[in-house]
């Protein structure tokens, strides 16, 4: 049996890797390639957002009883990082390379903090709150795409 | 049952309470290049003199543990979800008391006024007492832990021990108390302080923030989560060998391990840099590599001395050994500084705005805050000030002069970066007020 810890960690690296593309491209001004890759991290970054807004968030307010709690900080990081990806793809429209790579760098710090308090903190809470019905959850997310 | 309630992942201090200490270190950087520069060639003579035990204290304490305090009060909540009781009130009280007992401790080192050293004690031992016990309450309250808090852990530990045997000494220093052998005190005082509460700070928290600046690949687990309690261990053996067993031959031995424990984590480091995910030039790398480098230099001089006796006076390379510890440590913060202030400033103004809905105002990113041209220039007058001390080390020592101007001019250009970054700061956070004050238009 996967964790939940585990398995959304996995999803965490591959955003990262999709992520660096973007980035190396469009530093190279490769603006066709950098353009592709950068949609592309934002498709797979919002699917892993709407698997945590979705399922696991809400489930982990019922199992714990508290909607006030991590979840809510999370949400407000991942509405932090939605702005971001707003700004970025006005920087991509526009091919200004320097906004878009201050824009990266801002992005990358705020996805990485955010990532660990979810793979340190959230995710263990969750695998330990959820205990049998972590696979059904894990199943449930699967299902958003 | 998990304490959700006491687990909020935000609990970030204003923004003024890690500020206050990262403006500050870089002037007491500029206070180490003027002690140079006004006492010349004699700070680097001996390790043992009034004005070499002034600076280095300016460095460890006014700059290293300024920075690293402040930054722990902001890293905390984020690392462990477990902030720091009555943030206020510790931020103020350990602000006042490094700054106030760094400067008596120095000038009580120069001129040798007793009231300076009783001054000394009471600041530093209480402003630094304050955060320990704060630090204490908060790392136990912690949930989940993980390598770098048991890393915190350790740290905050050798930093009790660092500044209990600086305590004594400055104690025995007054004329109430005698030690046999105040030098290996002295030694035990410097090992807790630099390799224990320094490095081991440096090395835990950069399993969080070498990733996560520079997406990287982790540590290895195995490293993260032996290391530090091998070389805490190995501090805490030595310093019994040393001081109470006089056993030279095991302390040094012992000591060979520490350093080939930290070359380790050195080279590990260089490895990640290697492996790194992010191929866009970051700047910030370069102190990181000057800093690795320069603990490379250090173990290699060491083990070097070990083996083949030196050619030239053994205590020039104390010394040596001693900048470039100093120096690593410095450029390490330097750069994390460079991460943490500009990311911070976007992130409370970002958090301001969205909650206030308010997106006419635009928000600034972080290379709007710091340019790398800025870190760029600040970097090269850096290295060139701390090249012109190893120089001056190795072949002239008149070659100081100009590493102690090129040193105050680097700190003073690290300090004008980051009043830019809370000018920007500042301009952009009155827009947002002043835009979110004005009545809605239909």
């Amino acid at each position: 049996m996967s964790s939940i810890t585990e398995i959304m960690t996995a999803d965490h690296r591959h955003c990262d890797d999709a992520f660096a593309q973007a980035e190396e491209q469009i530093a190279a001004g490769e603006w066709g390639k950098g353009t592709a890759l950068h949609q592309a991290f934002v498709t797979s970054t919002e699917q892993h957002f709407r698997k945590e807004e979705e399922v696991l968030f809400p489930k982990f307010e019922q199992a714990t009883g508290s909607a006030m709690g991590p979840t809510q900080v999370m949400k407000a990081e991942h509405a932090q990082m939605r702005q971001l990806f707003k700004d970025m793809q006005s920087a991509v429209d526009d091919q200004d390379k320097d906004r878009y790579l201050g824009l990266s760098e801002t992005l990358m710090i705020v996805m990485q903090q955010h990532n660990m308090k979810e793979e340190q903190i959230l995710y263990r809470m969750a695998d330990q709150a959820f205990g049998d019905i972590a696979d059904e959850i894990l199943h449930s997310m699967d299902g958003i795409n | 049952m998990l304490g959700t309630a006491n687990l909020s992942l935000e609990q970030a201090p204003p923004l003024s309470i890690p500020f206050r200490f990262f403006l500050t270190a870089p002037l007491f950087g500029v206070v180490a290049g003027l002690l140079v520069l006004f006492y010349g060639s004699e700070v680097i003579t001996s390790r043992w003199l009034p004005a070499t035990l002034g600076l280095t204290h300016v460095i460890t304490l006014g700059f290293l543990t300024m920075v690293m305090c402040g930054a722990m009060m902001q890293m905390l909540p984020v690392l462990t979800g477990s902030p720091l009781p009555r943030v206020r009130f510790v931020g103020a009280s350990l602000h006042i008391g490094l700054v106030v007992g760094t400067s008596a401790l120095v000038l009580s080192f120069l001129t040798g006024f007793n009231v300076l050293t009783w001054m000394a004690m009471f600041f530093l031992g209480v402003g630094l007492g304050i955060f320990l016990v704060a630090l204490f309450v908060a790392l136990i309250r912690v949930k989940v832990t993980s390598a770098t808090i048991t890393g915190m852990r350790l740290a905050g530990f050798a930093l009790f021990l660092t500044i209990a045997l600086g305590l004594l000494l400055l104690v025995a220093r007054s004329g109430w108390l005698e030690f046999s052998q105040p030098r290996l005190w002295v030694d035990a005082h410097l090992g807790w302080g630099l390799v224990g509460w320094v490095g081991l700070l440096l090395v835990s928290v950069s399993y969080q923030v070498v990733p996560m600046f520079h997406v990287t690949p982790e540590y290895p687990g195995w490293m993260r989560g032996a290391l530090g309690k091998i070389l805490f261990i190995l501090l805490l053996a030595w310093s019994v060998g040393w001081l109470m067993l006089s056993q030279q031959m095991v302390s040094e031995f012992i000591l060979a391990l520490l350093l080939l424990v930290l070359l380790t984590f050195v080279v590990t480091t260089f490895r990640l840099f290697l492996k790194k995910k992010r191929k866009v030039r970051d700047v910030t790398l370069w102190f990181w590599r000057a800093s690795l480098i320069g603990v490379l230099g250090a173990v290699i001089i060491w083990f070097s001395l070990e083996f083949v006796p030196p050619t030239w006076d053994a205590s020039i390379w104390a010394l040596m050994i001693g900048a470039l510890a100093l120096f690593a440590a410095m450029a390490v913060i330097n750069a994390m500084l460079y991460k943490i202030a500009p990311f911070l400033s976007w992130f409370h103004l970002q958090h301001r705005q969205l909650a206030l809905g308010c997106f006419s105002v635009s928000v600034p990113h972080m290379k709007t805050f710091l340019s790398d041209r800025a870190v760029i220039s600040q970097f090269y007058l850096w290295l060139s000030g701390v090249m012109c001390f190893l120089l001056a080390l190795l072949l002239h020592r008149q070659l100081v002069y100009p590493g102690a101007i090129l040193m105050a001019a680097s700190n003073l250009y690290l300090f004008w970066n980051l009043v830019s970054i809370v000018r920007l700061y500042n301009k952009v956070n009155r827009q947002l007020t002043a835009e979110a004050a004005k009545p809605a238009r239909d």
